[in-house]
């Protein structure tokens, strides 16, 4: 059952076949069971098990929400959620309990959606391994795949297999994580510079980064206004786009969301794809690119290609200047955003009461970490 | 509470400062940070400027002072520039602060129309070109009252410029002489107000006050244009005389709605500008003209004694009546200005560019605005003159007290007196009593209707214009008026005078007999 998609569960819950309750179980043991990823730094046990309970009356009186009514969700620990602390794997944020539901989270909750917990990131979402937050990394569900067991017990000769994981690349890898190993049917993440393609690659799991302006940032903790964007994980595209028709849309608490209407919508199921123009820019035919990845590339395309499709090559000329100007844009408001943080009103604060300075600079010195570009 | 009168002015006053030994040093040159030991922090009680109208002695040579300003007006709206939080002056500490004040993690900054409203409206009355496109940015430092550790500004584009500011000061030693000046307007922005901060030296703790965090702020910032501390005085009044007739900002400087920080500096005329210093937080209309005149005498003491001026900023101690350093701000700041990236560009449309279609909510017609502008107080100032004959100064007078002009409108409306008789009566013995009395004009005891009867019966000579001015007025707990002393008692039992209504009888009582004295 925790395997199915989400119109395969939604299905099996308005039949009745599962409960929303039993399906909140299943995913609350196995998120106890596969503790040792370290997927969660939080995991909401009542709160979702309440929600379970409201689903189900619902469900009982045949007044189903929608699709995502009853389904286990999982959020990155840096969307503010109200009454459940809110990190950001940051010690600068540990204990903070917003006072208010970020807009996607509010959406999934309006639609139903039961939430499991609060997944784990790099601080602040700045890193791209998941390696870097105060609770640790994030393991790759994969690595405890016994494909991966053996290979690696033919390969090392008595190393302790605790050490023996590999990254869930980042920084959503809680949430890559949490839905590859499947304690829930879909998570929310977070991309600035590939943020929740890159786990989700890493995971075998879909990452859909939306359009910036499609969907609300507000309450999403920032750390490039201009370029952040909440992700969407799960386990097949189906599910990606069922969860992106629930989020998308303006916002007017959020001045970037654009102001024109958005319509639900499905999608089509691709048989034909002799109408499809695909273009390869052959700028990221890089040098350092791995002979592993370039013939899956290549694969891909010769896929397409054999299927009907035009596979053609394109150029993005700029393609070198983008990794030097999203570090200019990255920095400058990463430094910008990070300013609020003075353990004034929120947050950890230092025990020096010396004098104002040196209670900011003591307590961003506590609460930050190091940056490790 | 009443409003200063206008000052006297000196027109292009050159200041002459008799040095100690014959020709002086000045310093000039670029601003710098640095500071130079010893001169800084001298903070003499201050003297009077010396204000001579004698041609300068040999040996000695003239002074010329400028004077720009950049004036923060609270916008008038009901709630903050980004928030949907109230806005309230008297409201108890830290209870108008929603989340994006308090600058929680996550919110995001939303326009308030009204705010863009109000900063069109003041850029049409100030004759500014309106950017039909302006941008918003950030200017960062750490304050414990700037809760996100930066402002949203207009630093690169703002929503107005260009315009131009005319104010009127008295030259020559009377009152009648009159002449009109006008201040360049640099520019006007939005931005936004931070909280307060109240320092407790006594438990060395600081207490903050967010109420006030995200308050749109009218930024206009006039070119220096100026040349003394009453020229100031007085386009800050005149702007305040704007703000005000276009509701766009209260502008009550006592309540911290109208800030004024000044940038001055010396030269000799013919001479390059000299090194400028930025007077900060000048919250009084008494004190504005006073800590101007004040810091351009300090430098020219400084240059005559052959020191330098630092570009640095400095506040205005009220108590002891002069400026000194202010050691927060030593150095130069470096604001790391960056655009606003939670804010789009700000568009906005005329007639001829509105689009199709567009929802009247989300759009703002710059000519719609133009259309509905109230009367500027320059444009009643010459209906009054025209209107009534009276002296421009008279029109100056009316509007320079809340509450005058329309109590005067009311006498006007309801005696048979002339105008000019009316001017003068309101001007000199009414508002002269309000001052006495220390009364503002909505707490007069005496209404527009007591006033009109009285002048009718001066009209007809039924009292004498010395009894009239004798008369002292008394309200009564029923909030009747009984005008008594310096009246004949034959006269005192029929003047009785309950809101307006005249009480039967006592017009045939007064024609008939005649008043003593």
């Amino acid at each position: 059952m925790l395997g199915r998609t989400l119109r395969e569960v939604s299905a099996a819950l308005k039949q009745g076949q599962v409960s929303p309750t039993e399906l909140c179980q299943r995913c609350l043991s196995l998120i106890k069971k596969t503790k040792f990823l370290n997927a969660y730094i939080t995991v909401s046990e009542e709160v979702a098990l309440k929600q379970a309970e409201e689903s189900e009356k619902r469900y009982k009186k045949g007044l189903s929400l929608g699709d995502l009514d009853g389904i286990p969700v999982a959020v990155k620990d840096n969307f503010s959620t109200a009454g459940i602390e809110t990190t950001c794997a940051s010690n600068m944020l540990k204990g903070y309990v917003p006072p208010y539901n970020a807009t996607v989270v509010q959406k999934l909750l309006d639609q139903g959606a039961l939430l499991m917990g609060k997944t784990n990131l790099d601080e602040f979402a700045m890193g791209s391994g998941s390696t870097d937050g105060i609770f640790g990394p994030v393991k790759n569900p994969w690595s405890y795949s016994k494909q991966y067991r053996e290979k690696r017990k033919q390969k090392s000769h008595g190393e302790n297999e605790d050490s023996d994981w590999l990254i869930t690349g980042g920084s959503s890898g809680g949430s890559a994580a949490a839905v590859s190993a499947f304690t829930c049917f879909a998570a929310l993440g977070s991309d600035t510079g590939g943020s929740t393609r890159n786990p989700a690659a890493h995971c075998g799991v879909v990452g859909l980064k939306p359009s910036y302006g499609l969907v609300s940032r507000h309450g999403l903790i920032p750390l490039v206004n201009s370029m952040d964007v909440p992700g969407i994980l799960t386990r097949c595209v189906d599910d990606a786009a069922i969860v992106l028709g629930i989020l998308a849309g303006h916002d007017p608490k959020d001045s970037t969301t654009i102001q024109d209407p958005v319509k639900p919508f499905t999608l089509p199921s691709l048989t034909d794809v002799s109408k499809l123009c695909i273009g390869i820019p052959k700028e990221y035919l890089t040098p350092e690119l791995s002979s592993e990845v370039r013939s899956l590339w290549s694969k891909a395309a010769n896929l397409f290609e054999s299927e009907g499709a035009k596979v053609i090559e394109v150029s993005l000329p700029h393609t070198s200047y983008s990794i030097v100007c999203y570090h200019v844009l990255c920095t400058s408001e990463v430094a910008s955003n990070m300013a609020r943080f003075d353990g004034l009103e929120y947050g950890h604060r230092c025990d020096t009461d010396v004098s104002t300075e040196a209670m900011y600079a003591a307590t961003r010195r506590e609460g930050f970490n190091d940056v490790k570009l | 509470m009443a409003t200063p009168m206008l000052r006297w002015c000196c027109p292009g006053r050159r200041w002459i400062f008799a040095g100690i030994g014959g020709g002086s040093r000045h310093g000039r040159g670029v601003p710098t940070g640095s500071t130079s030991s010893g001169k800084k922090g001298q903070s003499s009680v201050a003297q009077q400027p010396l204000i001579t109208a004698q041609k300068p002695r040999k040996g000695e040579r003239e002074w010329a002072a400028v004077v720009g300003l950049e004036i923060h007006a609270q916008i008038a709206s009901n709630s903050k520039l980004f928030s949907g939080s109230q806005v309230d002056f008297a409201a108890p500490p830290n209870s108008l602060v929603s989340f994006f004040d308090a600058s929680l993690p996550g919110t995001l900054p939303v326009l308030n129309r009204r705010c863009v409203e109000a900063a069109v409206m003041t850029g049409l009355a100030l004759d500014c070109h309106i950017n039909r496109k302006s941008l918003f940015d950030r200017k960062h430092y750490f304050y414990a009252d700037l809760p996100a550790g930066y402002q949203i500004t207009q630093q690169r584009l703002p929503i107005a410029v260009n315009g131009s500011l005319a104010y009127s000061v008295c030259v020559g030693k009377r009152w009648s002489q009159m002449v009109t000046r006008t201040v360049g307007v640099k520019q006007i922005q939005l931005e936004q107000d931070s909280g307060k901060s109240l320092h407790d030296n006594l438990r060395s703790q600081t207490l903050i006050d967010l109420n006030r965090a995200g308050v749109g702020l009218l930024e206009v910032v006039l070119e220096p244009d100026m040349s003394c501390g009453e020229e100031a005085a007085a386009a800050v009044r005149e702007l305040q005389l704007i703000l005000q007739a276009l509701g766009t900002s209260q502008a009550n400087m006592a309540e911290g709605q109208l800030r004024v920080d000044a940038n001055i500096s010396v030269h000799h005329p013919g001479e390059p500008l000299g090194v400028r210093t930025e007077v900060k937080n000048l919250n009084s209309a008494r004190f504005l003209a006073k800590a101007i005149d004040y810091e351009i005498q300090r430098q020219i003491s400084e240059l005559e004694n052959g020191g330098k001026i630092l570009n640095e900023t400095r506040s205005f101690d009220y108590k002891l009546g002069c400026t000194v350093p202010m050691r927060d701000k030593e150095g130069k700041q470096d604001y790391r200005f960056m655009p606003e990236p939670n804010l789009p560009p700000l568009l906005l449309y005329d007639s001829g560019s509105l689009p199709t279609g567009a929802d009247p909510q989300q759009v703002i017609d710059i000519d719609q605005l133009r259309e509905r502008l109230p009367e500027l107080p320059r444009v009643t100032r010459e209906k009054l003159v025209r209107q009534y004959g009276m002296l421009p100064e008279h029109s100056f007078a009316l509007l320079n007290e809340v509450g005058l002009l329309e109590f005067f409108q009311n006498v006007i409306k309801e005696t048979r007196a002339e105008p000019k008789k009316v001017t003068s009566w309101v001007l000199n013995t009414f508002l002269g009593f309000l001052k006495q009395q220390n009364l503002a004009v909505s707490e007069s005891p005496v209404t527009p209707s007591a006033l009109a009867e009285l002048l009718d019966l001066l009209d007809r000579k039924a009292i004498s214009s010395s009894a009239a001015k004798q008369a002292q007025c008394v309200k009564t707990r029923k909030n009747s008026i009984l005008i008594k002393g310096g009246l004949p008692p034959h006269l005192q039992p029929h003047l009785t005078v309950s809101g307006g209504r005249k009480v039967p009888g006592t017009q045939r009582t007064l024609t008939n007999k005649h008043p003593e004295g």
